[in-house]
């Protein structure tokens, strides 16, 4: 089941969130609680009801590890180093046996099979959710909590499939708060406002740059200047719009259960600089690389190489973490290097016009997401050769008149010619670059505007074509990390 | 104050709901309740695979399965001839493997196709294109989804209402493309046909390149969905193409091989007009150089297949093909297409 069906808007949905509150109602709040982890396993199961049992393992064995590790005083790290092992094998089996074994057969000219094990949903999700719990665990930064109230935190349906990837520490104490055992009406109407605004960004305007960026990434064989810039810059609105209307409908289904999930996009193509934007891309990923991965292995401390290795480290674990590929190994690279050369340049104190560091910026970013995007390593190269015109050069009939331009091998003709699009996808590209830059994010509308009719109608209006655009059905792609 | 803003909200997106939703039920453009007073354009020429999906779980009788030859047939015109409810669920450039799955779908709701057993389908070599294998996969994807929800409350369907109002507004034609295609005067040279049908130059992703058979079990397996209220039918092109497929890639051998395997494995009728008859010698039944029969041309072929049973006799035309007579008409038309000269096209 993903936020986008309508087995979730109109069954799931509203279902949960009546049985929740009834039961809060007639005091049955640990029912209550019940009910929503139930909801939680039932959404889970939806999609691959085998998987529940792994799920329901790990958060079972996690639970007990933290018990053990916060009571243990003799042997504290060794359950902690037992239970960190646990989840990165639980992940890597199911994440990373193919990759391994791949890598195996091609390096050592061996046969052995692939798994070929489908990858459970979410699993990278709550694997570092829980990795982070039990770190803290460790630290004595966790008070005690019910199993009840653990698997609610850990399976919360909301943030249970792509994040964000939430803290004990922000989440626990919401669901034990008895102010949010009944409805509060404001957080309900800025939890569909919120929701609205996320199904309108995912089922309107990332599926439709879906079918532009899958036609160049995997149907087109070679690609013109024109043609590869659209593939390209659509994937990358598409990934954002899709992630972050992800991330609004998830802010938005938990407000109704009074529930606040931290800030996960903060609008990144406005960043000027690499480091800007992962302070605003992905947020909570970016929190957990730097709390549980960076600052462990030394952070900045011990000199600039030392910085900058623990950098690359961070990085390609989380280009590791999205994906089992060289490709998105390679992706984590390219923002690492790209992270280094930042802090060199701005210890130098260099300054570069905002709109040229914003245009600098935007582009790597779009340029690595074709590495991001690309099965192989092929389409990657295809798309690149394409942008840099090495693929040929098609331009619109209006530059006939200019003769040098066909001295010059550039073709004048029909561009869009494998899109079966023309203005179209001119338009929404435009649009789309001009709504991330200049429009304020979901989180900054809705603290400004107080509710009203316009509001109201809006609202409606795009939560209604959001409903009418449904049966395109195209997951989301966050689902796959 | 909120309490209120959430209850108007919810009232007025009940209010949009019922309007869009209605007015998508009154008008029906896509015809899913009935083809009477539809324009042609929805009931023939999309592929669209949430609307095959409704329309195979609506309450028709027979299902038009089959390329773009299909998309000159009108559901209306089956209706009229067999008094039974029919959708047209054609894809454009389908392979078998697509309407093998459109098949399978119609017989698992126990309803009847008139399927088009083409030439042009028939070429595996077809199915390795990435464009073909991305449409088939949203095939399978749609096709397996339950509808409950958004037959008549969604973005396409309200806009093709939309259209329909305004059409119908400035007194469109209902078939208004057919009878465009039918007063096309169609007159072509062989060379056109030969370079339309990419049978000679071999070009990685023309029609015709590296023409390869499917397997014997898949063509078994499409005749054995066949029952004898099913229909296989090899509707006709110009026979400059029955003369190429004679000349290139073996094509006639394999396709006859094709058919004899399906008629052999099959309860359905097999109706065919390949060959040399009075349709495919003529070149105005055609459009596009010969590759599509004319709109018209199909009511003369459907009025032969649905009144005109014992038509054995007219060998001028299409024909029954039967286990019996299966070889002899092989032999029949393969000599007529020797006869073709090509100067005479």
């Amino acid at each position: 089941m993903i936020f986008s069906s309508s087995e979730f808007i109109f069954l799931f949905l509203p279902l949960t969130f009546c049985l929740y509150f009834y039961l809060n109602k007639n005091k049955y709040t640990t029912l209550a609680t019940g009910s929503l982890a139930f909801a939680s396993l039932f959404f889970y199961s939806w999609w691959n009801i085998i998987y529940l049992p792994l799920i329901l393992s790990s958060v079972i064995i996690n639970y007990a590890l933290s018990r053990l590790i916060i009571k243990s005083t003799l042997y504290k790290k060794n359950l902690l180093i037992f239970g960190l092992l646990f989840n990165v094998l639980l992940l890597s089996y199911f994440k990373y046996s193919d990759f391994f074994l791949q890598n195996i057969n091609f390096v050592f000219d061996t046969n052995y099979s692939l798994l070929r094990i489908t990858l459970p949903l979410a699993i990278s999700f709550f694997t570092f959710q829980q990795i982070a719990f039990l770190v803290d665990s460790f630290k004595g930064y966790v008070v005690k909590h019910t199993f009840l109230n653990y698997i609610v935190f850990v399976t919360f349906f909301p943030q249970l499939i792509a994040g964000p990837i939430v803290h004990h520490k922000e989440m626990m104490p919401q669901f034990t708060k008895k102010r949010n055992k009944f409805i509060n009406y404001k957080n309900v109407y800025l939890g569909v406002f919120i929701f609205s605004i996320g199904l309108f960004k995912k089922v309107v305007i990332a599926d439709n740059f879906s079918i532009w960026a899958s036609n160049g990434f995997d149907v087109m064989d070679q690609l013109n200047l024109i043609e590869a810039w659209i593939t390209s810059l659509s994937y990358t609105f598409q990934l954002y719009f899709d992630f972050s209307g992800y991330t609004d409908m998830a802010v938005g289904a938990a407000l109704l259960f009074n529930i606040k999930l931290p800030l996960n996009f903060n609008s990144p193509y406005k960043s000027t600089n690499i480091r800007d934007f992962w302070q605003r891309w992905h947020i909570t990923l970016s929190r957990f690389l730097r709390d549980y991965v960076y600052i462990p292995i030394g952070g900045n401390k011990n000199g600039n190489f030392k910085m900058y290795s623990n950098l690359l480290t961070t990085f390609l674990i989380g280009g590791l973490w999205h994906g089992a590929g060289w490709t998105f190994i390679f992706w984590g690279a390219m923002h690492a290097f790209a992270i280094i050369v930042h802090r060199i340049w701005s210890n130098a104190g260099i300054n570069l016009n905002k709109l040229v560091a914003w245009f600098v910026t935007f582009n790597f970013i779009n340029i690595s997401w074709i590495f991001f995007r690309a099965e192989q390593w092929e389409d990657a190269l295809k798309i690149l050769k394409g942008m840099f015109g090495f693929s040929g050069v098609v331009l619109p009939t209006i530059f006939q008149n200019m003769s040098f331009l066909q001295e010059n091998k550039i073709v004048i003709g029909e561009v869009y010619a494998n899109f079966n699009s023309d203005t179209e996808i001119t338009l929404w590209l435009v649009v789309a670059l001009f709504t991330s830059l200049f429009f304020k994010n979901s989180n900054e509308i809705v603290s400004i505007y107080k509710p009203n009719n316009k509001i109201i109608v809006f609202v409606v209006f795009i939560f209604t074509i959001s409903l009418m655009n449904l049966d395109k059905n195209v997951d989301f792609i966050y689902f796959n990390f | 104050m909120y309490k209120k803003y959430v209850l108007k909200s919810f009232l007025l997106f009940l209010l949009a709901l019922f309007l869009l939703s209605g007015m998508n039920y009154l008008i029906d453009p896509y015809g899913y309740k009935s083809r009477e007073g539809k324009f042609i354009k929805n009931l023939t020429m999309f592929n669209k695979p949430n609307v095959t999906n409704v329309r195979i779980h609506s309450d028709g009788y027979y299902y038009l399965i089959g390329s773009s030859r299909m998309a000159r047939v009108s559901p209306l015109v089956i209706e009229k001839l067999t008094g039974k409810k029919t959708h047209n669920i054609k894809i454009d450039g389908a392979t078998l493997t697509e309407n093998l799955l459109l098949a399978t779908k119609v017989k698992e709701q126990e309803k009847f196709f008139i399927y088009s057993f083409d030439v042009f389908s028939s070429n595996k070599n077809r199915g390795k294109f990435k464009e073909i294998i991305t449409r088939y996969k949203a095939y399978i994807k749609e096709l397996e989804n339950n509808i409950y929800f958004s037959k008549y409350f969604n973005s396409d369907i309200t806009i093709r209402s939309l259209q329909h109002l305004i059409k119908s507004f400035k007194g469109e034609n209902l078939n208004k493309q057919y009878l465009e295609q039918n007063s096309r005067y169609s007159d072509f040279k062989f060379n056109l046909a030969l370079n339309n049908s990419g049978v000679l130059n071999n070009l990685e992703k023309s029609n015709f390149s590296n023409f390869d058979s499917y397997s014997s079990q898949e063509i078994i397996k499409l005749a054995k969905l066949g029952t004898k209220d099913d229909i296989f039918i090899i509707f006709p092109k110009h026979v400059s193409y029955y003369y190429l497929f004679s000349k290139y890639q073996d094509i006639e051998n394999k396709y006859f091989s094709a058919i004899k395997t399906l008629v052999h494995n099959t309860e359905a009728q097999v109706w065919s007009y390949y060959g040399v008859n009075d349709i495919t010698q003529t070149k105005d039944s055609f459009i596009d150089n010969g590759w599509h029969f004319k709109p018209q041309v199909s009511n003369i072929i459907f009025e032969e297949v649905f009144e005109s049973r014992d038509s054995t006799s007219n060998i001028k035309m299409g024909l029954l093909v039967t286990i019996e007579n299966l070889n002899d008409y092989l032999s029949f038309v393969r000599k007529d297409i020797g006869n073709i000269v090509v100067n005479d096209i």
